[in-house]
Formats: C-alpha cells, structure tokens, sequence
C-alpha cells in the first residue's frame, strides 16, 4: 500500500517535472561512467545518436561534412570499432570466454560537436572511448542465461516460412529477453565490474579545423564488487582538466538489500566545484517504486554534487528524493 | 544457380548474441514454405559457420531466412550467410545483415532470395 502511494507521488513529481523519461542522469552523478563520453564532456545531450557499423559510411558523412567547410556542427557518433576491423569476429563463445575479445566488444568511441557556449561562433569537438574490462553484472557473460534466452526465442519463430510481420517477431523477442534478464537482474545485481572512460575536447574558430584550440580532457573509473550476499561496494572517479583547472570528483558508497531497496551509505567529493563544501557524506534508505523511479531518504550533509536538477517531496516529515536513475549508476549492459 | 546440383547454404554468426534461425525454400508453384534448416549461434560461430544443404532446386526457386537475435541493447551484430554449389560460391548471393540491437538488445532480420 505505501509502495503504490509513494509510485503515485513519484509519478506526479515526474510529470512535474516533464523530462524525467529523457534525462541521461549525468547532472545527477557526475563521477559515474557516461554512456558517451565525448557527450558528456561537451556537456550535451543529442537527441539521436547515429550507431553506424559501417566504417565507410563514418568516413564518408565525415569527409563530406570536412570537405563542405570545416568542423561539422551537431556531430553525434557513437561506434564499436571492433565492427570496423575486417575479419574480426566476436561470436557469442568468444566473449563468454576471452578477456580480450569481452573488453573489446564493450569498447566504444564517441564523437560529439556543438556551437561553443556563449556568444560565439566556435565549434567544440570531443572525441571520448569507454571500455568494460569486467562486468559479471553482463548477463550475456552467463551461459545459463544465454541458454535461457535461446530457448525462450524457439518460440517466436515461424512456422510456415519468412511470413509473418517483423512487428509480431519483434514483441515476442522483447518479451522473451526483458523477462528471463529481469530474473536474472535481480539475482545478479551486486556484481563485480571494473569500466574506465575518457573523453578529450578542442575548440574551433569559427569552423575551421585548422585553428584550433584545446579544451583539456576527462577521465572517469568505476569499480564494484559484492558485500556479502546482498550488498555492493561501488567507487567511482572523475578526474577533470579545463584549461589551467582541474580536479578529482568521486563517491564511493556501501549498500546492503536488494536491487530495488537498499540502506545505503556514501561519500562524495567534488573537486571541480569549488562552491560550498566539496565533500559531503549520508546515510539512508533508497527504494525503486517503478521501473524508472527512484525514492532516497536519510541523514548526512546536503545531496551529492551536481544534484541541482532533482525532485524532493516531503512524506511523514521525511525528505524523499525522486529520480529516474539511483543514486549512483551502475554499468550500462 | 545450377537446377542439378544441390544447394549449399552457410550460416555464420560474428557477433556476441544469442541468435535462433530458420531457413526455408520455395519452389516455383508452391504455396508454401518448406523448412529445411534450424540453427542456432552455437551451430554457426566457428569460422566457417554451419552448412545446410538443399535440392536440387528448380530455376525460379526461392530461399528464405528468419535471424532472431537477442544481446545487449544497442551493440553491434553482424550475420553472414552464403550460397554455395559444387563447392563454388553462387556470385552476388552473399547476404551480410548487420545492424545494432534495440534498447532492449532484440534485432529480427527476415527475408528471401532468389539464388
């Protein structure tokens, strides 16, 4: 009863605040490893992203877009360049059994472009990469679930030739693979992971690629391993240069429960934001009340760092902060 | 594509998802599909994938192909599947599907050719 009276309240903050369903989470956790790192350095969030598996048409929308003026505004790539090497296969064995080819398909690059802030008519450019070295939180790693799912997928075949509509194989598939990685989820929610990400940055005159300026980089670890049977011990850094400043940001927190209800405790820095105190510490109780909705409550200083943009509701003289992520992010897969 | 001699057809899976296929063929006049083939990734992950062999079919004959695929959301897949007779691949029958997963890891790729 209170679970549905709170997925109520967060569902009418949510629609509060109207963009609960698109933000990244990046302004909620700032040391925590960004999809796309190249994004987040720039600090934007496209709206598409172009996920090509071809080199050729990467190199050719490039070379078009250099060959018309210069630096192309509104970049937004995100490639697996292990797609682009010929010859290389990463079949499913592989990845199941050899680090290299594992870290390999989970590296990413991203390539990002905007219009500079402020008054100005500069291009920023960042080109970031991310990698999962480790992840036993991936189910794909797991063989009883990779088994469960080919099974579970037997069932949306055809059985009287390529006939039937890709919508009705499509809904079947979702169904099949949300379900059996939903259990598995749960029962695997505190793995150990170990992912690293960086992401470097240079301005543009106007756009021109040949005056160019650089902006500075950053550098983001996270690292989780399991606490007990039903706990987790996360860290996560951020390591930021812009120009003459820099700083190191991390959280490091301990939690014990389950995947969706968790007494917590945290530390956090912030060596970027030089306002207030950059180290804050708490202590609480965090619960998931729908899929995308996240409740935290407790004691200790004011909330992470960068947390501006979150929701609070006071329920029985408690202050509850709504989100559509947890507080700290864990691995993308 | 040569109406006497069988038809080899080879599937290969380069990519890190779980996948089920079926493959079917239709002769001219048929009003169905007749299925001929039934794998899975753990068949066609080896560097020479998996080799399914049917007819002879008659000229005008048609092969179809159902991928079901299910991975991580948003990475990479990549299937191969050739045409082969004698030994010799059918020129211009190589089918590459590639692409990237849904948001929730599914890709479903389907469709027929006329060897």
């Amino acid at each position: 009863m209170i679970r549905r009276a709170l997925a109520v309240v967060a569902l009418l903050l949510a629609a509060a605040t109207g963009r609960a369903g698109a933000q990244q989470g990046d302004s909620l956790k700032p040391w925590a490893i960004p999809p796309s790192p190249a994004f987040t350095f720039l600090g934007t969030t496209p709206g598409q992203v172009e996920r090509p598996t071809a080199a050729r048409s990467v190199a050719l929308g490039l070379a078009q877009d250099l060959a018309s003026g210069g630096i192309p505004r509104g970049l937004a790539l995100d490639v697996a360049p292990w797609s682009f090497v010929p010859g290389l296969r990463i079949p499913l064995r592989r990845y199941q059994t050899d680090p290299a080819a594992y870290a390999l398909a989970n590296t990413q690059l991203s390539i990002g472009s905007i219009q500079a802030k402020g008054d100005t008519a500069d291009t920023d450019l960042a080109l970031g990469v991310r990698t999962t070295l480790y992840d036993r939180g991936d189910p794909m790693t797991d063989t009883a679930y990779t088994n469960a799912v080919r099974k579970g997928l037997a069932q949306c075949q055809s059985t009287s030739g390529p006939t039937d509509p890709d919508s009705v194989i499509v809904a079947c598939a979702r169904r099949v693979t949300t379900e059996i990685r939903t259990r598995w989820r749960d029962d695997h929610w505190n793995a150990a992971s170990l992912a690293f990400a960086a992401a470097a940055g240079w301005s543009f005159a106007g756009r021109s690629a040949s005056d160019a300026s650089w902006l500075g980089w950053s550098g983001w670890a996270t690292a989780s391993a399991p606490l007990f049977k039903g706990g987790q011990l996360l860290g996560q850094l951020r390591y930021d240069v812009r120009g003459g400043d820099h700083g190191l940001s991390y959280g490091g927190r301990a939690y014990l429960g389950t995947a969706s209800t968790n007494v917590f405790a945290e530390v956090t820095h912030d060596g970027v934001d030089t306002t207030g105190n950059p180290t804050s510490w708490a202590g609480g109780l965090e619960l998931r009340v729908l899929q995308s909705f996240w409740l935290s409550t407790g004691v200790g200083t004011v909330a992470p760092p960068g947390a501006g943009a979150k929701t609070v509701a006071v329920i029985a003289n408690l202050r509850w902060d709504v989100s559509t992520l947890p507080r700290f992010g864990r691995l993308i897969p | 594509m040569d109406p006497t001699l069988p038809l080899d057809v080879s599937v290969q899976i380069d990519s890190p998802q779980v996948v089920v296929y079926r493959l079917w063929f239709q002769r001219p006049g048929d009003t169905g599909w007749t299925l001929f083939a039934n794998g899975t990734d753990e068949d066609s992950s080896n560097a020479s994938g998996h080799t399914f062999t049917v007819g002879p079919l008659p000229a005008g004959s048609k092969l179809g192909y159902q991928f079901i695929l299910s991975g991580n959301p948003a990475t990479v897949y990549r299937v191969a599947m050739g045409l082969a007779q004698g030994g010799a691949p059918l020129p211009g029958q190589a089918q590459l599907l590639e692409g990237v997963t849904d948001d929730t890891g599914v890709a479903v790729r389907q469709g027929q050719v006329t060897p």
